[in-house]
């Protein structure tokens, strides 16, 4: 099945989202989450995801630590902040208003 | 708050890089072996991409890329210099010698012309001047009658304040000292809005009744000095002049008073109305209200919203009011004219201002013409650079490096190569400035300027290196933006070479052109001084020893100062080693002439004429030849008839083809007195050596008695200490201070001449040392670039010598282009110096010749080793040399 790439300004809820109902992760899990909860649809490109934790961590939506991976490797682990969470909140509330505002405009007449 | 968290989680980020970067390299190794797992390595590489290229956009998400970068670039830097020591080195010096020599002029520069004075709103200080129609002279003196008319007449200042700078004996113990101090009015320090550090500045009532309130204020330097600094001294007793005066406040040390062509500092002040005690003799006057003693210069600040024009507006109606008293009193003190002028340009006396500016005008053109030299070097020399890197640059840009991002680059080469070279610039000026504090009165005036660097100073280094290094770096960044690729790679330099080639040797002819104008005007100079020095007539000047002896009039009369000088001859004849000793009221080459009215023939006008009064040896003792007659001797006494010697020029202008001894003239004195003229010495000039020859004639001091003298010995320079102590066992107490000698006295009054001739040879030598590393550099080029060709022509049968010829023929056209168009620079460039000449024309040949000969000499030299190499090329290696 064809993979879609992520709608632009919605990688963060995504990554938000999986950390809020997961719990902390590592990039990679991120990855495979979105992947898998989308059913293959949503593909996160490396390239993206991980200038996007930079940019979160900067933000202080999550902090990142080390810790050990399922298969007894050394990986980073991402956790979701409070202020994550508010902004999970924001992103989430902002996307469904967009989101309702597109299916006015394209709703059949 | 959460924009300050935000910056200092970035902030953090910055110390951590090193973690970081170890810190994300892991996490793509495991995203990287996860994946793998999932779907084969290859697989996962692919999907992947660009792992350099990720992990850079992550870095770039903290956002310090610029920072990032530039530290990168510098680092490159650094590793690239270091990579071509020698280049860099030559580099740096050039730019240091540049930069350092710019910075010190500049410094001397700011210090005397261009920084305010210390006080606080100094462009609000106006100061009093008048100009003389008759003399044509702009001048501060007044009287201070005349201070307390402007004084109290104005409506623009709101405090004019009044001093004169006066030398004032200051007894410690047995020990006198002579202090450089000033008499001011109770507001001076007001005026100039200068608080004391200690104590408290004069009060009104101590300023108004002549003699009644002895005060006085020190300077922070000579309570330290004499005092160690104890805050006890407000209130005690100080000897001054034999008067008790009691301190009542400490001057700050940087205090310099109004003017800074001064030798030495004030660091005493007593209020104007204590003259009877501090000026010699002062009982006597009244100078509180003389109006045609004109003694004072007077200072005030302007009130506020008043402008200097209509400050000297005022001041000049009021000076036209005081005429009328003036007329009333039947004075005529000359005076056409009042006027103000800014405290700030008045720093320097009015009158030599301009000289003043003129030469440091010329000295920052100098030092211009080096700095323009040096980044001539090193333009030539990053241009060859670029060159050779053509082939590294070309590569990165193959890669796909941007020419933005490698402009950005060149740049911080360029830049750090300027700062390199600027921080060695100002040790290079710290050395400079130690040069010329070492110039005594170098404006044929002593002036108070400290060494030193201070914020004003560096900030003009830093300004010179970063114009310089963005200069050198925009260069290389030309010459890669012109960059085609492919030939680069396929090793086809030659052509971008030769058209670099051709820069580089319009730069070296440039170069040599400035180095004859240097040389050229270094030339004048030297002549100038040689002919300055060759104008004192005495010989041997650095063997004869200066004394300053001043007896004070309150111990010796005449007759006791007669006797006292003879003792002191004797004494000092008697030391071993000793040739001879004389005395001089006088001494010719200091800046002033003795004047005085003879009447030549019974019955005609009076005439002014120079004049000296000498001791019987003095001839001998300095040297001054004598052409006819005899020189003075013992038995010219007071009670035998009055005798002259005179100079050749007066034997010339009164008795003009007669034999002038034995001739009489009348010595206007009271009383006049007829004198006979016994001898005839040879010319000299008697204010400094620009001076005209004016007729001259000595008198013995025998016969008129001074009680301000200088003793001249014809001795070694070890002996000053014996002569001193034989002159305190005749009086303890007499201030005799340690002796110049005679050359030193001389030369200290050519600072200028001295200054200009030895700052710009050292100056001129530089240029030309640099030039030649820019004609050495461009040659060893060419030679290298057509290493082949010479290789192709030494195969078919050239001989060795032809091809020395021809690329020593090479350097010598460029050398010839630039004498040639240095030559007419030179020639324009004289014309400004003109009038600082002497004794030269500014087109003098032989000064042309000579430099000519040298930049040859010197060109030729820096060609022979390229010129060898190439002539020493082996065909076989050379055709085999792979481009």
């Amino acid at each position: 099945m064809e993979r879609t790439e992520i709608p632009p300004g919605t990688l963060y809820m995504l990554i938000l989202k999986s950390l809020a109902r997961l719990g902390p992760m590592h990039g990679y899990g991120i990855a495979q989450h979105i992947q898998q909860q989308s059913e293959d649809v949503l593909q996160v490109e490396e390239g993206s995801l991980y200038p996007a934790l930079q940019r979160m961590l900067i933000k202080g939506w999550v902090v990142a630590e080390w810790g050990q991976s399922e298969n007894n490797r050394r990986a980073r682990y991402y956790h979701l902040t409070a202020a994550g969470r508010k902004q999970l909140t924001a992103e989430i509330s902002e996307f469904e208003r967009v989101m309702a505002a597109i299916g006015r405009v394209i709703q059949p007449a | 708050m959460e924009r300050l968290a935000e910056f200092w989680r970035r902030l953090l980020f910055l110390f951590r890089r090193r973690q970081f970067d170890r810190d994300l390299e892991e996490e793509m190794r495991f995203h990287l072996e996860m994946k793998s797992r999932e779907s084969g390595r290859n697989a996962a590489r692919r999907q992947f991409g660009n792992v350099a290229l990720l992990e850079e956009d992550c870095r770039d998400a903290w956002g310090w890329r610029t920072l990032e970068r530039i530290l990168q670039d510098v680092r490159y830097a650094v590793r690239t210099l270091r990579k071509a020591p020698g280049f860099t080195v030559v580099v740096i010096l050039t730019l240091a010698l540049g930069i350092g020599v710019n910075t010190a002029i500049f410094s001397l520069v700011d210090r005397l012309l261009f920084r305010p004075l210390p006080f606080p709103q100094s462009d609000r200080l106006a100061t009093l001047f008048f100009y003389s129609d008759a003399w044509r002279l702009t001048y501060s003196s007044l009287s201070y009658p005349d201070y307390v008319y402007y004084r109290d007449h104005n409506e623009v200042f709101s405090g004019l304040a009044a001093y004169t700078d006066e030398t004032v004996n200051m007894r410690f113990g047995d020990d006198d000292e002579a202090v450089p101090a000033q008499m001011v009015t109770a507001n001076y320090f007001d005026v100039l809005q200068v608080r004391p550090i200690l104590g408290r500045n004069f009060r009104t009532e101590e300023d108004l009744i002549p003699g009644r309130d002895t005060v006085a204020m020190l300077g922070a330097g000579l309570w330290k000095r004499r005092f160690g600094g104890d805050p006890a001294v407000l209130g005690r007793q100080v000897i001054l002049r034999g008067h008790s005066f009691t301190v009542v406040g400490i001057v700050p040390e940087d205090f310099t008073g109004l003017q800074i062509d001064q030798p030495s500092k004030p660091e005493l002040w007593v209020p104007v109305m204590s003259y009877p005690q501090t000026l010699w003799s002062g009982a006597e006057w009244d100078l509180q209200n003389k109006r045609d003693d004109e003694w004072l210069s007077s200072t005030g600040r302007l009130k506020p919203g008043v402008s200097q024009s209509h400050v000297s507006a005022q001041m000049a109606k009021l000076t036209e009011q005081l005429k009328l008293i003036y007329r009333a009193e039947r004075i005529d003190n000359g005076k056409s004219r009042g006027l103000t002028i800014p405290a700030n340009e008045s720093r320097f006396e009015v009158e030599s201002r301009s000289t003043v500016k003129r030469f440091l005008a010329m000295l920052m053109a100098v030092v211009g013409l080096v700095l323009l030299i040096a980044c001539a070097n090193v333009a030539s020399l990053l241009l060859a650079r670029g060159v050779k890197r053509q082939r590294e640059i070309g590569v990165r840009v193959a890669l796909g490096a941007g020419r933005g991002r490698l402009g950005q680059q060149l740049m911080s080469e360029g830049l750090l190569l300027a700062i390199a070279g600027g921080a060695a610039g100002i040790g290079v000026a710290l050395l400079v400035q130690r040069l010329l504090a070492g110039f005594d009165r170098p404006f044929q005036m002593a002036t108070l300027v400290a060494g030193g660097m201070d914020a004003r100073a560096l900030v003009f280094a830093l300004g010179l290196s970063i114009l310089t290094g963005v200069l050198f770096g925009l260069l290389p960044l030309r010459q890669a933006s012109r960059l085609d690729v492919t030939p680069l790679l396929k090793a086809e330099v030659r052509a971008a070479g030769r058209r670099v080639f051709g820069a580089r040797r319009l730069l070296v002819v440039v170069q040599v052109a400035l180095s004859v104008v240097l040389l050229t005007s270094a030339g004048l100079f030297v002549r100038t001084l040689r002919n300055a020095q060759a104008a004192d007539v005495t010989r041997d000047p650095g063997k004869v020893l200066l004394f300053k002896l001043s007896l004070p009039p309150t111990r010796y009369d005449s007759a006791r100062g007669e006797a006292f000088y003879q003792a002191v001859l004797d004494r000092v004849h008697g030391i071993p080693g000793i040739e001879s000793a004389a005395y001089v009221m006088t001494t010719p080459f200091g800046g002033w002439r003795g004047g005085n009215d003879i009447i030549p023939y019974p019955g005609s006008e009076h005439e002014q004429l120079d004049f000296n009064v000498v001791s019987s040896r003095y001839f001998e003792t300095v040297g001054i030849p004598l052409m006819r007659g005899r020189p003075f001797n013992d038995r010219d006494g007071m009670n035998s008839p009055g005798v002259a010697v005179v100079n050749e020029q007066m034997a010339k202008h009164y008795w003009p083809g007669e034999n002038p001894i034995g001739r009489h003239f009348e010595f206007v004195d009271r009383p006049n007195r007829t004198v006979e003229v016994v001898g005839v010495v040879r010319d000299g000039p008697f204010r400094g050596y620009r001076d005209a020859i004016r007729p001259c004639f000595y008198i013995p001091l025998a016969q008129q008695y001074t009680s301000s003298i200088r003793l001249e010995v014809r001795a070694s320079t070890v002996l000053a200490g014996a002569i001193r102590h034989e002159i305190h066992e005749l009086d303890g107490d007499l201030l005799v201070a340690s002796p110049q000698t005679l050359r030193a006295f001389r030369d200290a009054g050519m600072g200028q001449e001295r200054l200009s001739a030895s700052l710009l040879s050292g100056l001129s030598i530089l240029a030309a040392l640099i030039a030649a590393i820019g004609l050495y550099g461009v040659m060893a080029f060419t030679v290298a670039q057509r290493t082949r060709e010479i290789g192709v022509r030494v195969a078919l049968g050239a001989a060795a010598g032809g091809i020395l010829r021809g690329v020593m023929a090479e350097a010598l056209m460029l050398v010839a282009a630039g004498l040639a168009i240095g030559f007419v620079t030179a020639a324009l460039v004289a014309r400004l110096i003109a009038n600082l000449l002497f004794g030269i024309t500014a087109t003098d040949p032989a000064t042309y010749a000579v430099t000519a000969g040298l930049l040859a000499v010197v060109g030729l030299g820096a060609a022979y080793l390229p010129a060898r190499r190439a002539s020493r090329v082996d065909p076989v290696i050379a055709l085999r040399t792979e481009w």
